[in-house]
């Protein structure tokens, strides 16, 4: 067991496998293999509770798929194609979890982004980034300042400007 | 409270490269930090005035050449005599041996190997699966052509009904002409096509005024869009036989109608005339016009359409500009007045595949 402490000094007792998905942890763990304990300044108790969600869901994932394949073969019934289904099945499971996980306020959304990129956890990157972008997507530039919340900081003559670049696209 | 603006550029960046082009172009534009990080990572496209505008030319995107990158979409600035490349959102590769049937308002229409049409936007990512056209039991239509590819239609073309009060038929029509005969018609959205006609063999299609014309050897067809019915119009004939052997193109300009000729080929003397077809009169409905002033027609492949070149460079007046379609490779620039015709510089090889491009909504 590896002991993960977040910014705001909550301890989170993890196995070392479901740590290990994050490869700034991995890393430090092969660098010095005694180390029980880190402390994770960039990311506070919630944001940290929802991320190691993710790797436990991921870890358990991928070992169930490891232990079903090993059982196929121990018992010798293993036709190739058996584990290939049940493979198949088990990544639709966990995309669907992916995205009933990733179905989050912006706020958190923007607090996980910067989380799997300061632990460098691709997948979880990957699906944030993705989720950031299927906001966006479709979006006019009022409509993406509208739901960040953010303020539009161009002069008029800066955004006449950008306009012009591409005026089909602002129509 | 999280501040999106300083999402360091890294992870705005991979944001970005996941979006398609034009809501990159809109999220680059939201505030000075994004736009200085996205806004130098934009493609660049050949240029386009919403009060002027001048299509580009789509082309490649078919696999028949190996040298072309099919993940990306070629646009040509005819003004300018520049190709750009521009990745599309759209996974190309399903394009392989695809025919391009039209283009218009940022669409492009395409049939795939197995004779599925398709309605892409290249720049906006969208992508709509069409009906297919039921022709009815008993057609004796060709369906394999000399070039011995299954096909089945010559051309699609996009049309926009503007909205009128109460009207109901309005929103995005698709006119697709079949091979080698008939005409069927399309609200996007609908669930299938409704055959017009299958008797004549068509090259142009319009719709104007809340009806649709379609040009045949020399007759201008006509329908009325009634709710969800369409009822046969008054037929224009054109008595000139000197015509009947040219391809023609139907195109709107300022309340009347343009019938540009066209002959198979370019390179032989008078190559295009234009006639302006009077919908009201009797005897002699078509006319020849002798120039287009300013103006510059545009004919190819999807929509055909004419413009002002007043205070563009690179753009000539009097001119028709005309792609190459399914059927021969000749793409160039026909000036009316002087008769003569100049090839565009770019491989024709190129041009395989290649439709005039009108990026948005114009007018």
């Amino acid at each position: 067991m590896i002991t993960l402490t977040s910014s705001d000094g909550v301890q989170f007792d993890v196995r070392e496998a479901v740590a290990k998905e994050s490869q700034i942890i991995r890393d430090m763990i092969q660098d010095d293999c005694v180390i029980t304990n880190i402390p994770l300044a960039n990311v506070n108790h919630k944001i940290l509770s929802i991320v190691l969600e993710y790797c436990q869901m991921h870890v358990d994932k991928t070992e169930m798929e490891v232990n079903a394949s090993k059982h196929q073969t121990t018992t010798g019934e293993g036709s190739s194609s058996v584990p290939v289904a049940l493979k198949v099945s088990s990544n639709k499971n966990l995309n669907d979890w992916d995205k009933e996980f990733i179905n989050v306020d912006l706020d958190t959304l923007y607090d996980l982004i910067l989380a799997a990129n300061y632990l460098n956890i691709s997948g979880l990157l990957n699906l944030t980034t993705q989720a950031a972008a299927d906001i966006i997507k479709g979006k006019t530039t009022e409509e993406i300042r509208a739901t960040f919340n953010i303020k539009n900081d161009f002069t008029p003559e800066e955004e006449a400007a950008i306009r012009k670049e591409n005026p089909w696209a602002f129509e | 409270m999280a501040t999106w603006n300083d999402l360091p550029s890294d992870l705005l960046i991979s944001i970005s490269n996941r979006l398609d082009i034009l809501s990159c172009i809109h999220f680059s534009a939201v505030c000075t930090a994004w736009s200085s990080t996205l806004r130098p990572r934009l493609p660049t496209f050949p240029r386009f005035r919403h009060d002027r505008p001048i299509p580009w030319i789509l082309y490649g995107g078919t696999q028949k050449y190996p040298f072309i990158d099919i993940t990306k979409f070629n646009f040509y600035d005819v003004s300018k005599d520049i190709s750009y490349r521009i990745t599309s959102p759209i996974l190309l590769s399903s394009f392989y041996n695809t025919h391009w049937l039209g283009s218009n308002f940022g669409w492009l229409v395409f049939m795939d190997r197995k004779l599925q049409l398709h309605l892409i936007s290249p720049l906006a990512g969208a992508q709509v699966l069409l009906p297919s056209i039921k022709l009815p039991h008993g057609y004796q239509g060709n369906l394999i052509d000399h070039w011995n590819t299954h096909r089945c239609y010559k051309k699609v073309i996009p049309c926009r009904v503007p909205y009128h009060g109460s009207d109901s038929n309005t929103g995005l029509f698709l006119l697709c002409l079949l091979w080698p005969q008939g005409l069927a018609v399309l609200k996007v959205g609908d669930q299938k096509w409704t055959c017009l006609d299958l008797k004549r063999m068509y090259t142009d299609a319009i719709i104007y005024q809340g009806k649709i014309y379609a040009m045949t050897t020399n007759s201008l067809q006509c329908w009325e869009l009634k709710g969800s019915s369409f009822k046969v119009g008054k037929v224009i004939k054109i008595k000139n036989i000197m015509l009947n052997h040219l391809i023609k193109y139907i195109v709107e300009t300022s309340g009347k109608l343009l019938m540009v000729c066209k002959k198979h080929l370019s390179n032989s003397g008078n190559a295009i005339s234009v006639y302006e077809v009077d919908l009201d009169r009797r005897g002699q409905p078509v006319s020849p016009v002798k120039s287009l002033g300013d103006n510059a027609v545009f004919i190819g492949l999807g929509y055909s359409r004419i413009v002002s070149t007043v205070g563009l460079n690179g753009v000539q007046g009097d001119c028709i500009y005309y792609v190459c379609n399914n059927y021969n490779f000749d793409s160039g620039v026909y000036n009316l007045k002087k008769g003569t015709y100049e090839q565009f510089s770019f491989s024709y090889i190129m041009m395989d595949s290649a439709v005039w491009f009108w990026p948005c909504d114009v007018k």
